[in-house]
This record gives C-alpha cells, structure tokens and sequence, in this order.
C-alpha cells in the first residue's frame, strides 16, 4: 500500500526540483543593484579630493577679499561641470537608482539650489549669503561644511565599494 | 561543502546555505558602516550646537551647516539601502553560484 504514494512523493519531488531549476534559470540573468562602476568610483574620489583642497584653501583666506564669493566662482562652475558628467554616466546605468540618489545629494551639498540664504544646503549657499559674499563664511562654518560634504560624498564611494566587495566575493 | 556533495535531495540547503553566508557578511559591513557614520553625524551635529552657542557661527551659517547634515544624513541612509540590495544580490548570486556545476551536470548544458 505504501509504494504509489512513495512514487507520488518521488514524482513530487522531481517535479519540484525541475521547477526550482527553471526558477534559477529564470533568476540568471536578474539584478536588483548595478555593477561596480569603476569611472563612477574614479569620479566620486576626484570631487572629494577637489572638494576638499578647496576649502581647506579657502579657510586661508576667509576674512579677507580673498574670500569673496565672486572669487571662487570658477570653482563652483568647474564642480557644475563634473557633476553634470558624472550624472549623465549614473544615470545611464541600468539598476543604479541608489548612486542615482547619492549624486543628487551631492549636488545638493556641493551647490544647493543656489538660495544663498538661510533655506540654503550648500557649500555655495554658505559662501553667498548676504553676509558672507564679499569676505567668505566663518572657518568653523567652513570646517562644518567640508565634514558634511566629505560624509556625502564619502556615502556614495561606500556603495561603489561595496558593490565591488560583492562582486568579487562572489567571484570566490 | 564539494559540489559532488550536493544532490537533488540538499539541493534546497546548499542553495540556502550559500545565500545566508553572502547575505550575512554583507549585512555586517552594513551595520558597521551604519553606525560609524551615525556616529560622525552626531559629532557634526554637536560641533554645530557648540559653535552656534560661542558665536563661531552665525545663525544663517548655522541653519545652512544643519540643512546640509540632512543632506549627508541622506545620504549615510541612502547607501545603507543601497548595500542591502547590494546584499541581496549577492545572495543571490552565491545561491546560484552553490549550485550551478551540479545544475549544469544534470541538465547536460549550461542552463545556470
């Protein structure tokens, strides 16, 4: 009496590992997060230290004319600029919404929406409102700002990583 | 395990096994990357307080500086999401990895 339905559960058995192999086949080719992108990755590390040596250069001469926005605004062109190519590259990668979202960020702590007031989100807001434009905002509010737009930027860098870390993990 | 150790019957395991081991080292560096940048939020954020209170900064610079730790908390937030999914793919890569020459062997081509 027990061996039709120890056929059954065989037959189950090989029906539910025949699905499971089609389920794997049709799971291939499927990603849910894009690759590592190595001129993303080239492109982030080149902002950052960009970034960084401009305002370690401005804290040298805020207070004085120097440090006056219109000055500086070769810089904030220069950074435009290669957002715009590095968002034109994030954006064309399929699957790579969250790095899509980090460069917006970027952008946001970098250039902000170009308030120069109070609603401001930027390095550039800091540097044109009304009370900083012709001297450049105080050292510690540049100090604040570059740990700000490091931690951005550096958030964006830790995701290509990773991305890079999985895909040789797997490659193990 | 070798792969001649898997069969129909641990198929279901292996595949399991493999997942688990990918996701869960992935999910560590989450966590750790997770709280040391809380944690350099938070020093932002109390630099921000103090500077405010001894009128290093202005209150302009200050609404500014916080506006802008939003942003970087987006971020920090952002990329944590991003690694999880990195995680999961990863996952799912090692699940398929765990059993494709065992896959493969049985169908007779490279169906994985």
């Amino acid at each position: 009496m027990s061996r039709p339905i120890r056929i059954s559960i065989r037959s189950w058995a090989a029906a539910s590992v025949v699905t499971l192999l089609s389920l794997l086949a049709s799971c291939a080719d499927i990603r849910i997060v894009s690759d590592y992108d190595e001129e993303t990755a080239k492109s982030l590390t080149s902002l950052e230290q960009t970034t960084d040596d401009f305002i370690v250069a401005l804290e040298k001469v805020v207070g004085t004319p120097d440090g006056a926005f219109d000055k500086h605004a070769a810089f904030y062109d220069g950074v435009d600029r290669d957002l715009r190519r590095l968002e034109f590259r994030v954006n064309a990668i399929p699957k790579n919404n969250h790095t899509q979202m980090l460069v917006k960020d970027i952008r946001a702590a970098i250039l902000g929406a170009g308030a120069c007031d109070e609603t401001g989100t930027s390095l550039r807001d800091l540097h044109c409102l009304p009370a900083s434009r012709a001297r450049g905002p105080s050292k510690t509010a540049l100090e604040l700002s570059r740990r700000n737009v490091n931690q951005t930027i550096s958030a964006a860098l830790s995701l290509e990583l990773a991305k890079k870390q999985g895909l040789e993990h797997n490659d193990q | 395990m070798p792969a001649d150790a898997i069969t129909t019957d641990n198929l279901g395991d292996q595949i399991a096994d493999a997942a688990k081991k990918a996701f869960g080292k992935q999910f560590k560096n989450v966590k750790t990357f997770v709280k040391a940048e809380s944690e350099k939020l938070a020093i932002t954020l109390r630099m921000i307080i103090e500077a405010t209170a001894a009128n290093e900064i202005t209150e302009a610079e200050a609404r500014v500086l916080l506006n802008q730790q939003k942003v970087a908390a987006s971020a920090v937030f952002t990329a944590a999401q991003g690694m999880t999914a990195v995680a999961a793919q990863a996952a799912i890569d090692a699940a398929l990895g765990a059993v494709k020459k065992f896959v493969n062997g049985k169908v007779g081509f490279a169906l994985l």
